[in-house]
Formats: C-alpha cells, sequence, structure tokens
C-alpha cells in the first residue's frame, strides 16, 4: 500500500503532537506533508469551509477539543458539519485532548509523579480536563513538574511556560494509546476512524 | 525592465538554482537559508555595473574574495555562474540574457578572472558577445579577462540598457536609528546607503516639484497606518540648513504638534523609506524584512502599499521582498507565483516556485502564510524551549 499524504489541522501544538502519535500507531501509511495550526477551536470552525474545498486537493484530518458543546453531533450541527466531503476527517477529542493523555492513568501518573489513583478513572467526564491535569501537576512530587506545567500561584495564564512542550514530550514517548483508548470512548473512535480514512477511493 | 529568470551556480548557498520571477517577489525561508544572499546576488551585479567605484575586481574584493562567494559544495566544478533574463514588462517574452561565470585564476595571486560572459538580445536570436570563446583579443591578452565589459561604457554600447539597468539596482535595509541619530553617530555612511542614512540628502535632491507629489502620494497611502498625521513635507533647517521632513501630528488638543522626523515612530519611518524607494528609480529595488518594527495589522497592509505604490509611481519598480512576516504573508491577494521559498538541505539551499499543491490550496482558500510559512518553520522549533542548559 503507498503512503498517503495528508494536511494536518489542530487547535495547538499538543493537539498536533497528539494527531502525530495516533497516525504512527495507526494500522496506515499516512505521511503529514502540511500542518495548519488555527489558534483555537473558533478559528478551526471558520476555516472549515477551506477544508471542504482543499481536500480535494490534500485529504484532511482535523482535530478539535469539545470544549463547551454538550456532545459531538451538537458540534458537528453548529459547525455545519454534519456532511463532510470523505477526504475531510474531523474528530473530536471529548472534552479535550488532555482527556485523552489522561486516559492513559499509568503514563500520566508516571510522567507527573502523582499515585495512579489520583488520575480521574472516566476522563471523558471532566468537565475542565486541562485543569484537572495542571492541578494534578501542582500536586507532582517533583517540583519541576509543577513549575514547568502549572502557571504561577496567583497569575491567571492557562498554563505554565512549558506545558505544551512538555506534554508533547510526554505525547510522543511515554503517552500508551492502547492503554488509553480502553477508557476514552472518543480516542478509539478516532483510531477506527483514522484505520479505515482513504481506503476506498 | 524586469528580471523573469535567475539562474545560480556555486553562489554562496547556492550550488544549483533556477527560478521565474515577477514585479514583486517575496522570499521567504528559515534563518540562515540564504535570503540575504539572494539578494546579494542582484547588489553583486550593481556593485559590477555601477559607473563609480563600481567594477567586477572590487565586487568580488568586498565580497571578501571568491572563496567566500563559492559554494562550500561545489567541488569539482569551482566556477560560479549568474544567468538573468530580463523582460520590458512582466508576462511578456525576456528580451535580454546575461550570464557572468567566473573562477580563480588558479596560480599566482589568484586573482578572480571572468571564464564566461555572454549577452544575448533574445529578440534578435544575436548573441552580441561571448567571451573569452569567441573572442581574439581576450586569448592573446589573460589581463582583459580581470574585467567584464558590463563595467565598461566602451564595450557595453550594444547592451547599455542592461548595464543600466543593474547599476541602478537599489538595496534598503533602512534602519531608523541611523538616520535619527545621524549627527551624534557622525559623518560615517556605506557606499550605496543601504542602510538610509543618506535618506533625506536623497529627498532634498530631487526637483520641488517631483518631492512635492512623492510626499503627496506617500501621505495618502501613509494615512492607513498613521491616520492622525497630516502635511507631510520636506524643511530644510532654518539655521543649519539641514534636510528634514516634518508632520502635523493631531491629538486631542486644538493646535496639532509639528514633529521632525527624528520624532517619528521607527515603523512610520520605515515605511517612508520604503515607499519614497519605490516611486523613486525605475530599476530594481530590494528589501529586507519590512515588516521590522511595525504593528501587525499595520504589517498586513505592506502588500497593498506596494501594490498601489508600484502603480502610481511613474516607473514601475520590480522589488524583491525578504520576510519572515506571517500576517504579510495572509493577504490574500499575494499571487502565489510571487513567492520563492527557500529550503536548505545538506547539498545547498533549493529556491522553489509554489508548486501545483500550494496553488490548488491557495485557490481553496488558504492563504500564502497558511500553504507556505509552516514550510519554512525549523523542525525543532516547537522542542526550542525544551533546551537544558
Amino acid at each position: 500500500m503507498t503512503a498517503c499524504n495528508l494536511l494536518v489541522a489542530v487547535e495547538d501544538p499538543l493537539s498536533l503532537a497528539a494527531t502525530r502519535k495516533l497516525i504512527r500507531v495507526s494500522e496506515r501509511e499516512f505521511v503529514i506533508t502540511r500542518i495548519m495550526e488555527a489558534g483555537g477551536n473558533t478559528q478551526l470552525k471558520a476555516n472549515l469551509s477551506k477544508f471542504k474545498a482543499a481536500s480535494y486537493t490534500l485529504p484532511h484530518l482535523v482535530l478539535t477539543d469539545l470544549d463547551s458543546y454538550p456532545c459531538p453531533l451538537a458540534l458537528l450541527e453548529n459547525w455545519d458539519a454534519t456532511m463532510l466531503p470523505p477526504q475531510l476527517l474531523l474528530r473530536i477529542a471529548v472534552r479535550e485532548v488532555e482527556a485523552w493523555l489522561l486516559a492513559d492513568r499509568e503514563g500520566i501518573a508516571d510522567f507527573l509523579s502523582v499515585a495512579k489513583i489520583k488520575i480521574p478513572q472516566n476522563p471523558e467526564a471532566e468537565p475542565d480536563p486541562k485543569r484537572t491535569l495542571i492541578n494534578l501537576a501542582r500536586k507532582s512530587r517533583r517540583r519541576r513538574i509543577a513549575i514547568e506545567l502549572a502557571p504561577e500561584a496567583g497569575s491567571s495564564a492557562r498554563i505554565g511556560p512549558l506545558y505544551n512542550a512538555r506534554l508533547a514530550e510526554f505525547v510522543e514517548n511515554a503517552w500508551n494509546v492502547e492503554r488509553a483508548r480502553t477508557v476514552a470512548p472518543s480516542l478509539d473512535r478516532a483510531l477506527l476512524r483514522l484505520n479505515s480514512f482513504m481506503l476506498n477511493p | 525592465m524586469l528580471i523573469t529568470r535567475l539562474k545560480l551556480k556555486n553562489w554562496r548557498n547556492f550550488k544549483k538554482m533556477e527560478v521565474n520571477l515577477r514585479e514583486r517577489v517575496y522570499v521567504i525561508g528559515p534563518n540562515a537559508s540564504g535570503k540575504s544572499n539572494l539578494l546579494d546576488v542582484l547588489r553583486f551585479l550593481r556593485d559590477v555595473a555601477k559607473p563609480e567605484g563600481g567594477g567586477f575586481q572590487k565586487a568580488v574584493k568586498d565580497r571578501g574574495g571568491i572563496t567566500k562567494l563559492r559554494c562550500l559544495l561545489a567541488r569539482k566544478d569551482p566556477e560560479i555562474c549568474i544567468e538573468i533574463e530580463l523582460a520590458e514588462r512582466v508576462d511578456t517574452d525576456p528580451i535580454w540574457r546575461y550570464t557572468l561565470a567566473f573562477k580563480n585564476e588558479g596560480k599566482g595571486s589568484q586573482r578572480p578572472l571572468v571564464s564566461q560572459e555572454k549577452v544575448e538580445d533574445l529578440r534578435t536570436g544575436k548573441v552580441l558577445l561571448n567571451r573569452p570563446d569567441n573572442n581574439k583579443e581576450d586569448k592573446s591578452d589573460p589581463e582583459r579577462l580581470t574585467q567584464t565589459h558590463l563595467e565598461q561604457i566602451n564595450t557595453n554600447r550594444e547592451f547599455r540598457e542592461v548595464a543600466d539597468f543593474f547599476a541602478s539596482v537599489t538595496y534598503l535595509h533602512l534602519v531608523p536609528q541611523l538616520l535619527k541619530h545621524a549627527e551624534v553617530l557622525g559623518g560615517y555612511r556605506m557606499e550605496d546607503d543601504p542602510f538610509g542614512q543618506a535618506f533625506l540628502e536623497r529627498i532634498a535632491k530631487t526637483t520641488e516639484k517631483t518631492r512635492g507629489a512623492r510626499l503627496t502620494k506617500i501621505e495618502k497611502v501613509l494615512q492607513v497606518c498613521v491616520p492622525n498625521m497630516r502635511k507631510l513635507e520636506f524643511k530644510r533647517d532654518d539655521i543649519t540648513n539641514k534636510p528634514h521632513l516634518q508632520a502635523l501630528y493631531e491629538h486631542w488638543r486644538p493646535d496639532a504638534g509639528l514633529q521632525r522626523e527624528d520624532q517619528f515612530s521607527d515603523g512610520t519611518l520605515r515605511l517612508l523609506g520604503i515607499m519614497w524607494s519605490l516611486l523613486e528609480g525605475n530599476s530594481l529595488l530590494l528589501l529586507e524584512e519590512p515588516e521590522l518594527s511595525l504593528n501587525e495589522d499595520i504589517v498586513r497592509q505592506i502588500h497593498k502599499m506596494i501594490w498601489q505604490m508600484q502603480r502610481h509611481a511613474k516607473y514601475r519598480r520590480q522589488i524583491f521582498i525578504t520576510t519572515h512576516s506571517e500576517a504579510l504573508l495572509q493577504d490574500k491577494s499575494i499571487d502565489p507565483r510571487e513567492v520563492i521559498r527557500l529550503e536548505p538541505t545538506k547539498d545547498g539551499t533549493n529556491a522553489l516556485e509554489s508548486s501545483e499543491e500550494d496553488k490548488a490550496l491557495i485557490a481553496a482558500g488558504y492563504s500564502i502564510a497558511e500553504t507556505l510559512l509552516p514550510k519554512v518553520k525549523p523542525a525543532q522549533v516547537d522542542q526550542l524551549s525544551l533546551f537544558e542548559p
């Protein structure tokens, strides 16, 4: 089977790292030839008509966070994305890609140096997985993790200075997708769909 | 006239490259990919062709000699070669082809010697010059190969147009601080004033009528960026007679304040320099990173400003622009054919025109910034923050 070139559109560096990893562990040979980091899910939404048109030139894989939408279908309806061209695969992380990371409970506990028991059992039910993850980092046994991932006390910044870089490193080297997909159904579906994406042209 | 095609061999970090060019050329690429080296080819030809203090030997010497100019990857073939095609207008057939190749003498004082200089008039297909092969005098007197025919008015008569075009290439990388603090920094200036220190004198030298007309055009376009600026004028100081620019800045007080160029913002001064240069000459203009010290919203306007200035100018100058700016390249009216992307490889830097896929994505709604800039981003930049000191 020949490799299939892809354009990957994501919100931020962490989603990009997760997407790269999914492609690596998938059963298929996809090559990311272009990347678009939109900056947030409103920007992804604004670009959707462009993705639809451009996917005829180059297949698109779009990964977005569900964020505050009540369910994936609500997002699709709001984005006018219920009917997409077959070369455009849109996947949604419930509620944020951080939930997928938390879903590898052993891996993330080890990375953050916290007890596994503190990691939520059902990460997709977390209302704000990013905050959950940062709060866990604050309780880390290793001070460095806390200062790199969490914003300083009193700061209203949402993340610490090395948040994306460190977590991207975790995703690349340690994140166990097979373990994670057993507790994160949206991740499991994303992998299944990726494995059959662009199979029957 | 404009350059429609540029071909290089062994020039600095370009082992081999060939690109088609248009009225505007945006040169993009990661740091140290050779953007300035690409512009330097044209400055080099300018230095060879310019009537005052120019010439081939000096142009090579000023750049540290052939060993500094030649691509480090050049092994078997030590020759540097520049080939340029010129057309009257964009999208028309080229009318001139000029080729200059040179290498070290290989003995003695290792002077740079011309190994080929060729001029073709493409309208008639006539080769006006081809040396040293078809030239008896060159063979009998090798000294002659230390000079090009381009630099000599006796020998460039038939292709004077080409020599004049190269001689009037302008390079501008205006450094506002040098202009603002000119008096404190003293009078030292580099040849051809690449950093805009003598910008005010250049304005002073134009006739009053032309100067007024240009400043009016510039003021109109500048309004977009500096909306509270009015009455941009040229004025000599009553006491020192030094040339100055001044403008009225409207503010909340009824009488607007009069400001001189040393009070203009860095960005305003750079824009002024760029726009003046676009209106001034008739040959190629080389610009380095026009986005510096400008607010992003204004950077977004740069392409439109350049376009407007090119339209309003008496002679439409071709312009090469190096840039890193995402905001500049977000302009959806930039034609992907106007962008040259430099891609460093182990075998030297490649210069690439937009591919068919690039063009198709742009047609589907992507901007140049989205399509081409991620490709010039160094692979490890995301990991930059993780360095361990």
